[in-house]
Protein backbone atom coordinates (compact mmCIF):
# COMPACT_ATOMS: atom_id res chain seq x y z
CA UNK A 1 0.00 0.00 0.00
CA UNK A 2 2.88 2.44 0.37
CA UNK A 3 4.17 1.57 -2.85
CA UNK A 4 0.43 2.65 -4.32
CA UNK A 5 0.69 5.76 -2.45
CA UNK A 6 1.42 8.75 -5.28
CA UNK A 7 0.56 11.42 -2.54
CA UNK A 8 2.94 13.92 -1.11
CA UNK A 9 2.70 14.10 1.94
CA UNK A 10 1.96 10.58 1.53
CA UNK A 11 -1.01 8.32 3.25
CA UNK A 12 0.82 5.71 4.25
CA UNK A 13 3.44 6.19 6.94
CA UNK A 14 5.28 2.50 7.72
CA UNK A 15 7.23 2.19 10.85
CA UNK A 16 10.68 2.13 12.06
CA UNK A 17 10.16 -1.52 13.59
CA UNK A 18 8.85 -3.24 10.75
CA UNK A 19 10.24 -1.30 7.18
CA UNK A 20 13.03 -3.84 7.09
CA UNK A 21 10.95 -6.89 7.25
CA UNK A 22 8.53 -5.66 5.27
CA UNK A 23 11.10 -4.82 2.39
CA UNK A 24 12.54 -8.08 2.82
CA UNK A 25 9.53 -10.20 2.24
CA UNK A 26 8.84 -7.77 -0.69
CA UNK A 27 12.03 -8.13 -2.59
CA UNK A 28 11.72 -12.18 -1.70
CA UNK A 29 8.51 -12.03 -3.63
CA UNK A 30 8.86 -12.80 -7.32
CA UNK A 31 5.89 -11.26 -8.10
CA UNK A 32 5.27 -8.12 -5.84
CA UNK A 33 9.06 -7.32 -5.87
CA UNK A 34 8.61 -5.71 -8.89
CA UNK A 35 6.03 -3.32 -7.90
CA UNK A 36 8.51 -1.72 -5.63
CA UNK A 37 9.73 1.29 -7.42
CA UNK A 38 10.48 3.83 -4.70
CA UNK A 39 12.38 3.54 -1.14
CA UNK A 40 10.76 3.94 1.80
CA UNK A 41 11.55 6.35 4.16
CA UNK A 42 10.27 4.93 7.39
CA UNK A 43 8.60 6.69 10.73
CA UNK A 44 9.44 6.46 13.99
CA UNK A 45 7.93 4.29 16.48
CA UNK A 46 7.01 7.11 18.76
CA UNK A 47 5.50 9.32 15.74
CA UNK A 48 3.25 6.98 14.58
CA UNK A 49 2.10 6.13 17.96
CA UNK A 50 1.66 9.84 18.16
CA UNK A 51 -0.54 10.71 15.36
CA UNK A 52 -2.20 7.91 15.44
CA UNK A 53 -3.05 8.30 19.34
CA UNK A 54 -4.24 12.44 17.81
CA UNK A 55 -7.16 10.40 15.93
CA UNK A 56 -7.37 11.27 12.79
CA UNK A 57 -5.15 8.20 10.95
CA UNK A 58 -5.91 4.71 11.41
CA UNK A 59 -2.85 2.27 12.54
CA UNK A 60 -1.95 -0.55 10.65
CA UNK A 61 -1.24 -3.32 12.18
CA UNK A 62 0.81 -6.99 11.35
CA UNK A 63 0.51 -9.53 13.69
CA UNK A 64 -0.79 -7.56 16.37
CA UNK A 65 1.96 -5.10 16.28
CA UNK A 66 1.70 -1.01 15.57
CA UNK A 67 3.78 -1.08 12.16
CA UNK A 68 2.40 2.40 10.45
CA UNK A 69 -0.67 4.08 9.85
CA UNK A 70 -2.83 5.66 6.71
CA UNK A 71 -3.81 9.39 7.18
CA UNK A 72 -6.23 11.15 5.85
CA UNK A 73 -5.64 13.58 2.66
CA UNK A 74 -4.48 16.79 5.50
CA UNK A 75 -3.85 18.94 2.39
CA UNK A 76 -6.00 22.19 1.87
CA UNK A 77 -8.25 20.62 -0.76
CA UNK A 78 -8.69 17.45 1.00
CA UNK A 79 -8.92 18.99 4.59
CA UNK A 80 -12.61 18.92 5.03
CA UNK A 81 -13.48 16.06 2.71
CA UNK A 82 -15.44 13.33 4.16
CA UNK A 83 -14.61 11.50 1.03
CA UNK A 84 -10.77 11.57 1.55
CA UNK A 85 -10.53 10.57 4.79
CA UNK A 86 -8.33 7.99 5.83
CA UNK A 87 -10.83 5.14 5.92
CA UNK A 88 -11.64 5.75 2.23
CA UNK A 89 -8.67 6.44 1.22
CA UNK A 90 -7.52 3.46 2.75
CA UNK A 91 -10.19 1.26 0.54
CA UNK A 92 -8.42 2.94 -2.48
CA UNK A 93 -5.15 2.02 -1.73
CA UNK A 94 -6.11 -1.41 -1.04
CA UNK A 95 -8.03 -1.92 -4.04
CA UNK A 96 -4.80 -0.39 -6.19
CA UNK A 97 -2.91 -2.57 -4.23
CA UNK A 98 -4.17 -5.85 -4.96
CA UNK A 99 -5.12 -5.05 -8.13
CA UNK A 100 -1.75 -4.05 -9.00
CA UNK A 101 -0.58 -7.28 -6.90
CA UNK A 102 -2.81 -9.39 -9.40
CA UNK A 103 -1.96 -8.01 -12.30
CA UNK A 104 1.74 -8.32 -11.80
CA UNK A 105 0.98 -11.90 -11.13
CA UNK A 106 -0.77 -12.46 -14.21
CA UNK A 107 2.47 -10.86 -16.02
CA UNK A 108 4.68 -13.11 -13.72
CA UNK A 109 2.67 -16.25 -14.95
CA UNK A 110 2.33 -15.54 -18.58
CA UNK A 111 5.59 -14.07 -19.25
CA UNK A 112 3.85 -10.80 -20.34
CA UNK A 113 5.62 -7.38 -21.01
CA UNK A 114 3.32 -4.51 -19.41
CA UNK A 115 4.54 -2.54 -22.01
CA UNK A 116 2.72 -4.87 -24.48
CA UNK A 117 -1.11 -4.07 -23.34
CA UNK A 118 -2.87 -1.61 -25.17
CA UNK A 119 -5.64 -1.25 -22.73
CA UNK A 120 -6.89 -1.63 -19.00
CA UNK A 121 -10.62 -2.32 -17.49
CA UNK A 122 -10.84 -1.63 -13.80
CA UNK A 123 -13.84 -3.20 -12.33
CA UNK A 124 -13.60 -3.86 -8.47
CA UNK A 125 -16.03 -2.15 -6.12
CA UNK A 126 -14.71 1.10 -4.75
CA UNK A 127 -15.94 4.53 -5.42
CA UNK A 128 -12.75 6.44 -5.53
CA UNK A 129 -12.79 10.89 -5.82
CA UNK A 130 -13.60 13.96 -3.76
CA UNK A 131 -16.87 15.39 -2.84
CA UNK A 132 -17.43 16.78 -6.79
CA UNK A 133 -17.25 12.97 -8.44
CA UNK A 134 -17.11 10.07 -5.83
CA UNK A 135 -16.69 7.17 -7.62
CA UNK A 136 -15.33 8.92 -10.90
CA UNK A 137 -13.05 6.55 -11.85
CA UNK A 138 -9.23 6.54 -12.64
CA UNK A 139 -8.57 3.31 -10.86
CA UNK A 140 -7.68 1.30 -14.06
CA UNK A 141 -4.84 3.94 -14.87
CA UNK A 142 -3.66 4.00 -11.69
CA UNK A 143 -2.65 0.18 -11.78
CA UNK A 144 -1.78 0.19 -14.72
CA UNK A 145 0.98 3.06 -14.21
CA UNK A 146 1.89 0.95 -11.04
CA UNK A 147 2.63 -2.13 -12.98
CA UNK A 148 4.80 -0.64 -15.54
CA UNK A 149 2.05 -0.41 -18.43
CA UNK A 150 3.61 2.51 -19.96
CA UNK A 151 1.57 2.14 -23.34
CA UNK A 152 -1.98 1.34 -22.07
CA UNK A 153 -4.94 3.18 -21.32
CA UNK A 154 -8.01 2.54 -19.41
CA UNK A 155 -11.13 2.94 -17.82
CA UNK A 156 -13.54 1.87 -15.05
CA UNK A 157 -16.62 0.05 -15.15
CA UNK A 158 -19.12 -0.25 -12.60
CA UNK A 159 -21.93 -2.76 -12.00
CA UNK A 160 -22.07 -3.75 -8.45
CA UNK A 161 -20.88 -7.76 -8.36
CA UNK A 162 -21.19 -7.87 -12.16
CA UNK A 163 -18.79 -6.14 -12.85
CA UNK A 164 -16.04 -7.93 -13.67
CA UNK A 165 -18.20 -10.32 -15.97
CA UNK A 166 -19.67 -6.86 -17.87
CA UNK A 167 -16.15 -5.55 -18.33
CA UNK A 168 -15.14 -9.20 -19.80
CA UNK A 169 -17.49 -8.91 -22.26
CA UNK A 170 -16.56 -5.13 -22.96
CA UNK A 171 -12.93 -6.29 -23.20
CA UNK A 172 -13.72 -9.32 -25.65
CA UNK A 173 -15.83 -6.73 -27.98
CA UNK A 174 -13.33 -3.79 -27.88
CA UNK A 175 -10.80 -6.64 -28.95
CA UNK A 176 -13.10 -8.67 -31.70
CA UNK A 177 -13.91 -4.64 -32.92
CA UNK A 178 -10.08 -4.24 -33.71
CA UNK A 179 -9.28 -1.64 -31.20
CA UNK A 180 -6.85 -3.11 -29.24
CA UNK A 181 -5.00 -6.66 -29.25
CA UNK A 182 -4.68 -7.18 -25.43
CA UNK A 183 -6.99 -5.87 -22.78
CA UNK A 184 -6.49 -6.67 -18.94
CA UNK A 185 -9.33 -6.82 -16.69
CA UNK A 186 -8.33 -6.09 -13.36
CA UNK A 187 -10.65 -6.24 -10.25
CA UNK A 188 -9.07 -4.80 -6.73
CA UNK A 189 -9.97 -6.01 -3.13
CA UNK A 190 -12.68 -4.67 -1.25
CA UNK A 191 -12.02 -3.35 2.02
CA UNK A 192 -15.62 -2.57 3.18
CA UNK A 193 -16.32 -6.04 2.68
CA UNK A 194 -13.16 -7.69 4.51
CA UNK A 195 -15.47 -9.57 7.38
CA UNK A 196 -18.93 -9.04 6.23
CA UNK A 197 -20.06 -11.93 6.95
CA UNK A 198 -18.13 -12.20 10.74
CA UNK A 199 -21.06 -11.05 12.98
CA UNK A 200 -21.38 -15.29 14.11
CA UNK A 201 -18.20 -16.20 13.79
CA UNK A 202 -17.34 -13.02 16.70
CA UNK A 203 -20.62 -14.07 18.67
CA UNK A 204 -19.69 -17.92 18.92
CA UNK A 205 -15.29 -16.90 19.50
CA UNK A 206 -14.85 -18.62 16.32
CA UNK A 207 -11.80 -17.41 13.73
CA UNK A 208 -13.19 -14.87 10.91
CA UNK A 209 -12.78 -17.08 7.74
CA UNK A 210 -13.63 -14.28 5.22
CA UNK A 211 -10.26 -12.34 6.14
CA UNK A 212 -8.66 -11.34 2.84
CA UNK A 213 -8.64 -9.28 0.33
CA UNK A 214 -8.88 -11.04 -3.21
CA UNK A 215 -8.24 -9.92 -6.52
CA UNK A 216 -8.64 -10.69 -10.32
CA UNK A 217 -6.59 -10.07 -13.47
CA UNK A 218 -7.59 -11.22 -16.69
CA UNK A 219 -6.17 -10.99 -20.19
CA UNK A 220 -8.41 -10.64 -23.10
CA UNK A 221 -6.61 -10.74 -26.33
CA UNK A 222 -7.31 -11.67 -29.83
CA UNK A 223 -7.66 -15.02 -31.04
CA UNK A 224 -4.14 -16.60 -30.79
CA UNK A 225 -5.50 -20.29 -31.89
CA UNK A 226 -4.69 -22.50 -28.58
CA UNK A 227 -6.82 -20.22 -25.55
CA UNK A 228 -10.56 -20.88 -24.95
CA UNK A 229 -12.59 -18.30 -26.66
CA UNK A 230 -15.22 -15.90 -25.22
CA UNK A 231 -18.38 -16.18 -27.47
CA UNK A 232 -19.31 -13.05 -28.50
CA UNK A 233 -21.78 -14.13 -31.39
CA UNK A 234 -24.97 -11.98 -31.69
CA UNK A 235 -27.61 -13.05 -28.54
CA UNK A 236 -24.49 -14.90 -26.42
CA UNK A 237 -24.25 -12.58 -23.97
CA UNK A 238 -26.98 -13.05 -21.17
CA UNK A 239 -28.63 -9.85 -20.16
CA UNK A 240 -31.26 -8.65 -17.59
CA UNK A 241 -32.74 -6.53 -19.65
CA UNK A 242 -34.55 -3.04 -17.69
CA UNK A 243 -38.10 -3.87 -19.44
CA UNK A 244 -38.19 -7.34 -18.43
CA UNK A 245 -39.87 -8.79 -14.93
CA UNK A 246 -37.84 -8.92 -12.19
CA UNK A 247 -39.16 -12.43 -10.88
CA UNK A 248 -36.36 -15.18 -11.07
CA UNK A 249 -37.36 -17.20 -14.39
CA UNK A 250 -37.91 -14.12 -16.12
CA UNK A 251 -34.09 -13.15 -15.24
CA UNK A 252 -32.68 -17.27 -15.49
CA UNK A 253 -34.62 -17.40 -19.23
CA UNK A 254 -32.26 -14.01 -20.08
CA UNK A 255 -28.89 -15.17 -18.57
CA UNK A 256 -29.64 -18.79 -19.15
CA UNK A 257 -32.12 -19.84 -21.76
CA UNK A 258 -31.77 -17.31 -24.62
CA UNK A 259 -27.87 -17.33 -24.98
CA UNK A 260 -27.92 -20.78 -24.90
CA UNK A 261 -30.63 -20.58 -27.41
CA UNK A 262 -28.23 -17.73 -29.88
CA UNK A 263 -25.31 -20.13 -29.52
CA UNK A 264 -27.35 -23.21 -30.87
CA UNK A 265 -27.09 -25.37 -27.46
CA UNK A 266 -28.86 -26.79 -24.94
CA UNK A 267 -28.34 -26.49 -20.89
CA UNK A 268 -26.42 -29.93 -21.46
CA UNK A 269 -24.11 -28.83 -24.12
CA UNK A 270 -22.21 -26.78 -20.87
CA UNK A 271 -20.48 -28.83 -18.79
CA UNK A 272 -19.74 -26.39 -15.40
CA UNK A 273 -21.61 -23.45 -14.79
CA UNK A 274 -20.03 -20.68 -12.73
CA UNK A 275 -22.84 -18.85 -10.60
CA UNK A 276 -22.57 -16.91 -7.08
CA UNK A 277 -19.13 -19.28 -5.77
CA UNK A 278 -19.63 -18.28 -1.95
CA UNK A 279 -17.95 -20.39 0.50
CA UNK A 280 -20.36 -22.09 2.34
CA UNK A 281 -18.17 -22.41 5.59
CA UNK A 282 -19.06 -18.99 5.67
CA UNK A 283 -21.89 -18.38 4.26
CA UNK A 284 -23.81 -20.83 5.65
CA UNK A 285 -22.13 -20.16 9.28
CA UNK A 286 -23.66 -17.02 9.09
CA UNK A 287 -27.23 -17.59 8.46
CA UNK A 288 -27.49 -16.79 4.70
CA UNK A 289 -27.28 -20.31 3.52
CA UNK A 290 -25.85 -22.14 0.84
CA UNK A 291 -26.02 -19.22 -2.19
CA UNK A 292 -23.66 -21.39 -4.70
CA UNK A 293 -25.84 -24.16 -4.09
CA UNK A 294 -28.96 -22.05 -4.08
CA UNK A 295 -28.09 -21.16 -7.19
CA UNK A 296 -27.52 -24.48 -8.16
CA UNK A 297 -31.07 -25.19 -7.46
CA UNK A 298 -32.21 -22.32 -9.70
CA UNK A 299 -30.07 -23.31 -12.68
CA UNK A 300 -31.35 -26.92 -13.04
CA UNK A 301 -34.90 -25.74 -12.12
CA UNK A 302 -34.51 -24.11 -15.76
CA UNK A 303 -33.02 -27.00 -17.00
CA UNK A 304 -36.31 -28.52 -16.32
CA UNK A 305 -38.42 -25.74 -17.64
CA UNK A 306 -36.68 -26.05 -20.70
CA UNK A 307 -37.18 -29.92 -20.89
CA UNK A 308 -32.86 -30.29 -21.55
CA UNK A 309 -33.70 -32.53 -17.81
CA UNK A 310 -36.05 -34.51 -16.09
CA UNK A 311 -37.12 -33.03 -12.38
CA UNK A 312 -36.11 -36.51 -11.15
CA UNK A 313 -32.55 -35.47 -12.39
CA UNK A 314 -32.04 -32.22 -10.89
CA UNK A 315 -29.53 -33.61 -8.08
CA UNK A 316 -27.27 -35.36 -10.56
CA UNK A 317 -27.31 -32.35 -12.96
CA UNK A 318 -26.18 -30.06 -10.35
CA UNK A 319 -23.54 -32.71 -9.30
CA UNK A 320 -22.21 -33.14 -13.09
CA UNK A 321 -22.19 -29.00 -13.72
CA UNK A 322 -21.82 -27.33 -10.20
CA UNK A 323 -19.16 -27.14 -7.93
CA UNK A 324 -19.09 -26.18 -4.08
CA UNK A 325 -19.04 -22.34 -3.23
CA UNK A 326 -14.79 -21.61 -2.65
CA UNK A 327 -14.57 -17.95 -2.97
CA UNK A 328 -14.18 -15.41 -0.03
CA UNK A 329 -17.13 -12.84 0.16
CA UNK A 330 -15.68 -10.24 -1.86
CA UNK A 331 -19.02 -9.25 -4.12
CA UNK A 332 -17.24 -9.32 -7.76
CA UNK A 333 -15.33 -12.42 -7.15
CA UNK A 334 -16.98 -15.18 -6.45
CA UNK A 335 -19.55 -13.36 -9.24
CA UNK A 336 -19.25 -16.26 -11.59
CA UNK A 337 -15.32 -15.05 -12.13
CA UNK A 338 -13.83 -16.87 -9.67
CA UNK A 339 -13.97 -20.05 -11.69
CA UNK A 340 -12.38 -18.62 -14.76
CA UNK A 341 -8.99 -19.35 -14.10
CA UNK A 342 -10.37 -23.04 -13.76
CA UNK A 343 -12.39 -22.66 -16.61
CA UNK A 344 -9.26 -22.14 -18.67
CA UNK A 345 -7.11 -24.81 -17.46
CA UNK A 346 -9.96 -27.67 -17.55
CA UNK A 347 -10.59 -26.62 -20.73
CA UNK A 348 -6.86 -26.20 -22.28
CA UNK A 349 -6.72 -30.31 -20.38
CA UNK A 350 -9.66 -31.09 -22.43
CA UNK A 351 -11.54 -32.18 -19.43
CA UNK A 352 -14.70 -29.72 -20.33
CA UNK A 353 -15.26 -28.27 -23.34
CA UNK A 354 -17.71 -25.43 -22.13
CA UNK A 355 -18.29 -23.40 -19.32
CA UNK A 356 -20.67 -20.58 -18.20
CA UNK A 357 -19.99 -17.86 -16.02
CA UNK A 358 -23.42 -16.39 -14.81
CA UNK A 359 -22.95 -13.30 -12.99
CA UNK A 360 -25.67 -11.20 -10.62
CA UNK A 361 -25.38 -7.57 -9.61
CA UNK A 362 -27.52 -5.92 -6.86
CA UNK A 363 -28.59 -2.90 -8.39
CA UNK A 364 -31.38 -1.73 -5.83
CA UNK A 365 -28.13 -1.52 -3.39
CA UNK A 366 -28.02 1.98 -4.59
CA UNK A 367 -30.96 2.81 -3.49
CA UNK A 368 -32.01 4.32 -7.09
CA UNK A 369 -33.90 1.78 -8.81
CA UNK A 370 -35.10 -1.61 -7.48
CA UNK A 371 -33.62 -3.84 -10.11
CA UNK A 372 -30.99 -6.23 -10.13
CA UNK A 373 -28.53 -6.84 -13.20
CA UNK A 374 -27.02 -10.48 -14.91
CA UNK A 375 -24.52 -10.70 -16.94
CA UNK A 376 -23.55 -14.50 -18.22
CA UNK A 377 -21.10 -15.79 -21.51
CA UNK A 378 -19.28 -18.83 -22.31
CA UNK A 379 -16.18 -20.43 -22.48
CA UNK A 380 -15.42 -22.24 -24.73
CA UNK A 381 -12.79 -24.55 -26.59
CA UNK A 382 -11.40 -23.79 -29.68
CA UNK A 383 -13.39 -25.28 -31.99
CA UNK A 384 -11.25 -28.85 -33.81
CA UNK A 385 -8.05 -27.60 -32.48
CA UNK A 386 -4.79 -29.89 -32.74
CA UNK A 387 -5.24 -29.30 -29.00
CA UNK A 388 -8.57 -30.41 -27.96
CA UNK A 389 -8.04 -33.03 -30.54
CA UNK A 390 -5.04 -34.54 -28.92
CA UNK A 391 -6.79 -34.15 -25.11
CA UNK A 392 -9.91 -35.52 -26.18
CA UNK A 393 -7.69 -38.81 -27.46
CA UNK A 394 -6.08 -38.52 -24.43
CA UNK A 395 -9.27 -39.02 -22.73
CA UNK A 396 -10.52 -41.70 -24.92
CA UNK B 1 -55.29 -19.32 6.14
CA UNK B 2 -53.75 -16.26 3.77
CA UNK B 3 -57.70 -15.06 3.10
CA UNK B 4 -58.14 -11.76 3.46
CA UNK B 5 -54.36 -11.01 5.33
CA UNK B 6 -52.29 -8.44 5.02
CA UNK B 7 -48.66 -9.84 4.07
CA UNK B 8 -44.71 -7.92 4.33
CA UNK B 9 -43.09 -10.19 2.13
CA UNK B 10 -38.97 -10.44 2.01
CA UNK B 11 -37.35 -12.10 -0.82
CA UNK B 12 -33.56 -13.19 -1.50
CA UNK B 13 -32.03 -12.68 -4.51
CA UNK B 14 -30.00 -15.80 -4.21
CA UNK B 15 -33.43 -17.88 -3.25
CA UNK B 16 -37.15 -16.95 -3.50
CA UNK B 17 -37.11 -13.80 -4.93
CA UNK B 18 -39.91 -11.37 -3.08
CA UNK B 19 -42.23 -11.89 -6.31
CA UNK B 20 -42.07 -15.33 -6.37
CA UNK B 21 -43.98 -15.32 -2.98
CA UNK B 22 -46.13 -12.41 -3.95
CA UNK B 23 -47.58 -14.59 -6.67
CA UNK B 24 -48.19 -17.36 -4.35
CA UNK B 25 -49.74 -15.10 -1.45
CA UNK B 26 -51.98 -13.67 -4.08
CA UNK B 27 -53.04 -16.91 -5.21
CA UNK B 28 -53.87 -18.17 -1.74
CA UNK B 29 -56.31 -14.85 -1.34
CA UNK B 30 -53.44 -12.29 0.80
CA UNK B 31 -52.83 -8.74 0.03
CA UNK B 32 -49.33 -7.80 0.15
CA UNK B 33 -48.96 -4.38 1.75
CA UNK B 34 -45.15 -4.53 1.22
CA UNK B 35 -42.71 -6.38 -0.87
CA UNK B 36 -38.66 -6.47 -0.94
CA UNK B 37 -35.87 -8.39 -2.74
CA UNK B 38 -32.25 -8.24 -0.95
CA UNK B 39 -28.93 -9.33 -1.45
CA UNK B 40 -27.06 -11.42 1.33
CA UNK B 41 -23.72 -11.42 -0.30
Amino acid sequence: MKQADILKPGLVEIGESAEARIAAALADSPVLRALVTHKVNPMRTEQVRAEVAAGSSLPLQLDGELVGLVRRDNRAEGREDENLDAHTLLEGLCTKATAAAALQWLFEQQQIDPGDIDYIISCGEEAAGDRYQRGGGGIAKAVGEMCGCRNASGMDIKNFCAAPASALVTAGALVAAGLYQRVAVVAGGSLAKLGMKSEAFIEQGLPIIDDCLAADAFLVSSDDGKSPLLRLDKGAIGLAKIGASTGDEAIYRQLLLEPLEALSLTMTDIDKYAPELHNPEIMEHARSGDVAHKNYRMIAAMAVRAGAIQKADMPAFIERVGMVGYAPTQGHIPSGVAYIGHALNEIRGGRIQRAMILSKASLFLNRLTQLYDGVSFVLEAQPNSELREENLRVKK
Amino acid sequence: MLKSKKVAVFGERDDVAGLAVRHCVEAAGAEVVYETTSCFV
